[in-house]
């Protein structure tokens, strides 16, 4: 997914869901930070590495990629992108590597999108917009893993685009991939980037949806393809119908978020929310455009009746900047690292527990003490607070 | 990382220095050496993509090619180590490619780097003007053995002491409930 609705559409069903204009603009703002909270923007604002939620393509192309390397990936990955849907699902295989990796592939409504939602109960914006991110990408990066894996995240010539609405209309396009980096994506000839085949099982361009190039980013596009561990089953990947569960789901969350619903269930979406703009947020979706920042935002200034600004990657930064050491965590940046962290070792915590090594080890702190990374004492000191 | 992959890092880390070290104190086996790391190298990866093949590759859609890649790289492994003399000048053209495209590709990086004021560009930059100078110094040595041999010394105690870092490094994410 992408700005258009990681940002504007997480503020449109923020909005829906009973959060003000300025209450849904910072659960939107953090949606959409968790794609540009990089090593390098951490770096440079002084601010603790393993708060990281993306990796630059800079960043990945000199990304070590022996063990270190690869647990560091997949608990950026597998946390903020690709969020593991059964981490304990049955698979054929001899090899432990395979079956862990299998393990790692994403699905909306698995039992860690429960534990990410619950864990921004009660809690500040900043998270509620993490959590929302996470959310939404396991509809739109659904059957791929957030490790570098070839034997799970390759496609092969087997792709095509379902083009067409009804039934009696569908017609299948062959889709062609190219590995140009700097060229852009034509829907309308069917010619889309991709990441170079890498024969090495843990090349980053075996990472996450890259040999889809962005197609599950897009909302109005409907492909087939056979995914590298899918046994010859093709996969039928309806971005349009996804994309509007994971917005009904997103209100369903923040609503619970809010209190206004008492539990958050897996596979609950609240239907009714949105009846009346059910059209025009169908028309947003299936528009064959590569971006629909202009449609969701014009949705959204209807919908509050205030301007949506655009979003601003510099908005928090100076602000956190300014802050002495000890209120730095009070800040909206400060408050988004901690929520970063909680995350990531909430998700990685799950990974170890079911005996998968992929993402490395975690120490559990009220067993064990703090014995690790010293970056989390931030979080440490964060949750004795609370 | 595990206790026991962190002393096995360590030791393979010691290892490969000390083995670098004695190349660069005997030069008149080093070339020697070279050839038969190189080709051994080859045998090991040929023989682990095999491996990977049967347990992970099997499973995959068009999963064959492992195996054919495989077999290629066991047969140019056999090439190498069968070959004496020839050896030479393709590991000198193999190492004046790799260290001018990283270098530029880090000098590249660098240049990135420093637009997002990332802060580490300097050591970037100066890493890559290091890698096109060793190109260049062995386009213009070209038959030089010994400039090889440093070359690829270099590069393995380079690697050793990475390995023995990472090993030694904090690395548990903590968990609080």
């Amino acid at each position: 997914m992408q700005e258009d609705f990681h940002y504007y559409a997480t503020y449109c069903a923020a909005y829906i869901a009973g959060y003000s204009h300025e209450e849904s603009l910072e659960i939107a703002y953090s949606a959409q930070f968790v794609d540009c909270c990089s090593a390098t923007l951490l770096k440079k604002n002084h601010a603790p590495l393993s708060a990281a939620t993306t990796q630059l393509q800079s960043e990945l192309m000199e990304a070590r990629t022996d063990l270190i390397g690869l647990q560091n990936i997949t608990r950026i990955w597998s946390s903020f992108h690709f969020l593991p849907y059964d981490l304990y699902a049955p698979v054929k295989a001899l090899s432990v590597t395979y079956r862990s990796k299998y393990r790692l592939i994403c699905k909306p409504n698995g039992d860690l999108i429960v534990r990410t939602v619950k864990l921004a109960k009660d809690r500040d914006l900043e998270r509620v917009g993490l959590a929302m991110h996470v959310l939404a990408d396991t509809w739109a990066h659904a059957y791929f893993a957030g490790t570098p894996s070839q034997v799970i995240n390759n496609t092969d010539f087997e792709f095509y685009e379902v083009l067409g609405e009804d039934e009696a209309s569908l017609a299948e396009r062959h889709v062609t991939f190219h590995h140009n980096p700097v060229g852009t994506d034509n829907p309308e000839k069917g010619i889309y980037i991709n990441s170079m085949n890498d024969g090495s099982e843990n090349s980053v361009m075996n990472l996450g949806h890259g040999r889809a190039g962005h197609l599950p980013d897009y909302s109005f596009i409907h492909y087939k393809y056979q995914p590298a561990w899918g046994n010859y089953d093709v996969i039928d990947k309806n971005n349009p119908e996804d994309y509007k569960k994971a917005f009904f789901q997103m209100i369903y969350a923040m609503k619970y978020l809010r209190g206004e619903v008492e539990t958050f269930e897996k596979a609950t979406y609240d239907f009714d929310a949105i009846l009346s703009w059910e059209d025009r947020i169908d028309t947003i979706l299936r528009k064959r455009q590569l971006i629909a920042c202009e449609d969701w935002k014009a949705f959204g200034e209807e919908l509050s009746g205030c301007e949506v600004i655009p979003f601003d990657i510099n908005q928090y930064q100076k602000e956190y900047g300014d802050a002495s050491q000890a209120n730095r965590d009070d800040t909206s940046f400060g408050r988004f690292i901690i929520a970063a962290m909680r995350q990531k070792s909430m998700v990685t915590n799950a990974i170890f527990e079911s005996g998968n090594m992929i993402a490395g080890f975690s120490v559990d702190y009220l067993k064990k003490g703090f014995k690790g990374m010293k970056d989390f004492k931030i979080m440490a000191k964060n949750v004795r607070n609370e | 990382m595990s206790k026991l992959s962190r002393i096995k890092n360590i030791i393979i880390g010691i290892v490969v220095i000390v083995m670098s070290v004695g190349m660069l104190l005997f030069p008149s086996t080093g070339y020697y050496m070279a050839t038969l790391i190189l080709g051994v190298a080859l045998l090991i990866s040929g023989i682990k993509q095999f491996l990977y093949f049967f347990s992970m590759g099997i499973h995959m859609i068009g999963g064959k090619v492992i195996l054919y890649r495989a077999l290629i790289t066991i047969d140019l492994s056999f090439f190498i180590l069968s070959i004496k003399g020839i050896g030479q000048r393709y590991m000198m053209v193999y190492f004046i490619i790799y260290y001018f495209f990283a270098g530029m590709i880090i000098m590249f990086r660098a240049y990135e780097s420093r637009k997002a004021a990332a802060g580490f560009w300097k050591w970037k930059l100066v890493n890559g003007i290091i890698k096109v100078t060793v190109a260049i110094l062995c386009i213009i040595y070209n038959n030089s053995e010994d400039v090889m041999l440093y070359l690829m010394c270099f590069g393995l105690i380079i690697s050793a002491l990475t390995r023995i870092g990472m090993a030694l490094k904090k690395t548990a994410i903590i968990y609080i409930q």
